[in-house]
């Protein structure tokens, strides 16, 4: 089926099967390739995406799902070459080491930001925010110092 | 691949009723899909025609009425966790806290839960234990049908082909209550290795069982009530001993398999030490002490 929606902020148009993962389209389709493959069982949350600004694991939504919404992959964050201030924090704060679970990361990171944290960041809450991604590098303790400074300096923009 | 398959997005519920009944030899509902998703890729689903009810507002509304909360199938876990309607249940919102992580959450929704009817879903012993009823509707009829025997058997639900779940009910509890849901899992987010929720309503002095509901998820082919618990401490003075004793019934109720999450009588004794926390909780968030 022929299914149409807002990709980084294009409206663009698929064909899709039913079978077929939002993940598998994006990369083969779009070569969004910052939408990584992991455990394809919505574990590992390598191929998390924001569906309406709310984020999800890409491997998990029936490709069909995304007909009228709109998507946002890693790609989509920076704005003319500038980092997003979370892409911004990860970098500053050395929060990657092999890369691979960093998209993921980050967009996580987006939405949890998006709905009002506490400030000053909590730890436990940043946690739970971001459970449902791993890093098999175990780098956790550089990713959480990432997502609680872009909290805090989300304040100061 | 899959030519012939086909993916609808009806609008309202007529056009969703009238899809279903005219493949209802063949179609799946979609909520939010993500165990379709599994089960297709694993191969243990064949279907090709679905019919995705995400778009149909009113069953992603939640309501009020006559004292009774309706919280309609495509409700996702983070609308319910984020709703005003849902704050004075703590049993459910417990299990909406633990339940996977934001991702799965987001997408994730209550009639896809209980119409996958998986034992291990945390949702389903809160649910209990408010005495929740399914509403289920066909192009000709509405039925209400109470959580308990709607879970038939393993991942089997009592759903015609033609019919789909509209909403789950249940009332406000009333008098002096509480309630609390505590799990154990392998892993931060992962499916419960035993889950047990409990809600109680206490004397007006606050040193008794007024009533007492225990449910339990992943120890059998269905999530289940622990009557044996119940029926012991229901009307019972509230005490530390009563509690840990009462809690060791749990086992006349459950019949756990030995997984890779551990073995039956792991699971066991599990059950019992999680009965006593959950009770703790409860009787604590009601007011009483202990």
């Amino acid at each position: 089926m022929n299914i149409t929606f807002e990709l980084n902020g294009k409206i663009i148009s698929a064909e899709v099967s039913p079978h077929q993962p939002l993940r598998d389209i994006l990369r083969s389709q779009f070569d969004l390739t910052g939408v990584k493959v992991g455990c394809h069982s919505g574990r590992c949350g390598v191929c998390s995406v924001l569906l309406d600004g709310k984020v999800i694991k890409s491997c998990l939504l029936m490709a069909p799902k995304a007909n009228g919404r709109s998507i946002t992959t890693i790609e989509g964050l920076s704005i003319n070459g500038e980092l997003h201030p979370v892409q911004q924090s990860f970098k500053d704060n050395f929060a990657l080491q092999c890369g691979y679970c960093t998209p993921g990361f980050i967009m996580a990171t987006v939405d949890y930001l998006s709905s009002s944290p506490s400030n000053p960041p909590v730890r436990d809450e940043i946690k739970t925010a971001i459970k449902g991604n791993v890093c098999r590098c175990t780098g956790y303790e550089k990713i959480i110092s990432a997502v609680s400074n872009a909290i805090t300096s989300s304040e100061s923009l | 691949m899959n030519s012939s398959s086909s993916y609808h997005l009806p609008c309202d519920l007529t056009s969703a009723l009238n899809l279903l009944s005219e493949h209802s030899d063949s179609a799946k509902i979609v909520a939010g899909g993500q165990s379709i998703m599994l089960l297709l890729r694993q191969g243990f689903l064949s279907s090709d025609i679905f019919i995705d009810i995400s778009d149909i507002s009113e069953l992603s509304e939640i309501s009020i009425q006559g004292g009774a909360i309706h919280v309609g199938a495509a409700t996702t876990y983070t609308s319910l966790e984020n709703s005003l309607e849902i704050q004075p249940y703590s049993v459910l919102l417990d299990s909406l806290h633990v339940i996977a992580d934001p991702q799965i959450r987001n997408l994730g929704t209550i009639g896809g839960a209980l119409g996958h009817a998986d034992p291990s879903l945390d949702i389903v012993p809160p649910l209990l234990c408010l005495d929740a009823n399914v509403v289920v509707q066909s192009l000709n009829a509405t039925r209400a049908i109470p959580l308990s025997d709607f879970h038939q058997e393993y991942m089997t639900a009592d759903l015609s082909k033609d019919e789909l779940i509209h909403s789950i009910t249940f009332n406000q509890p009333t008098g002096i209550h509480g309630g609390a849901y505590e799990k154990v899992a392998n892993v931060e987010g992962g499916w419960p290795t035993v889950g047990v929720a409990a809600q109680v309503k206490l004397g007006e002095n606050i040193d008794s069982f007024l009533d007492v509901k225990i449910a339990l998820a992943a120890v059998g082919d269905t999530a289940i009530r622990s009557y044996s618990v119940e029926k012991s401490l229901i009307g019972s003075e509230i005490s530390m001993d009563s509690i840990r004793e009462s809690s060791k019934l749990v086992c006349n109720d459950i019949d756990p398999l030995d997984d890779l999450s551990g073995s039956a009588g792991y699971k066991t004794h599990l059950a019992g030490v999680l009965c006593q926390r959950a009770l703790v909780k409860a009787i604590n968030r009601a007011g009483g002490s202990l």
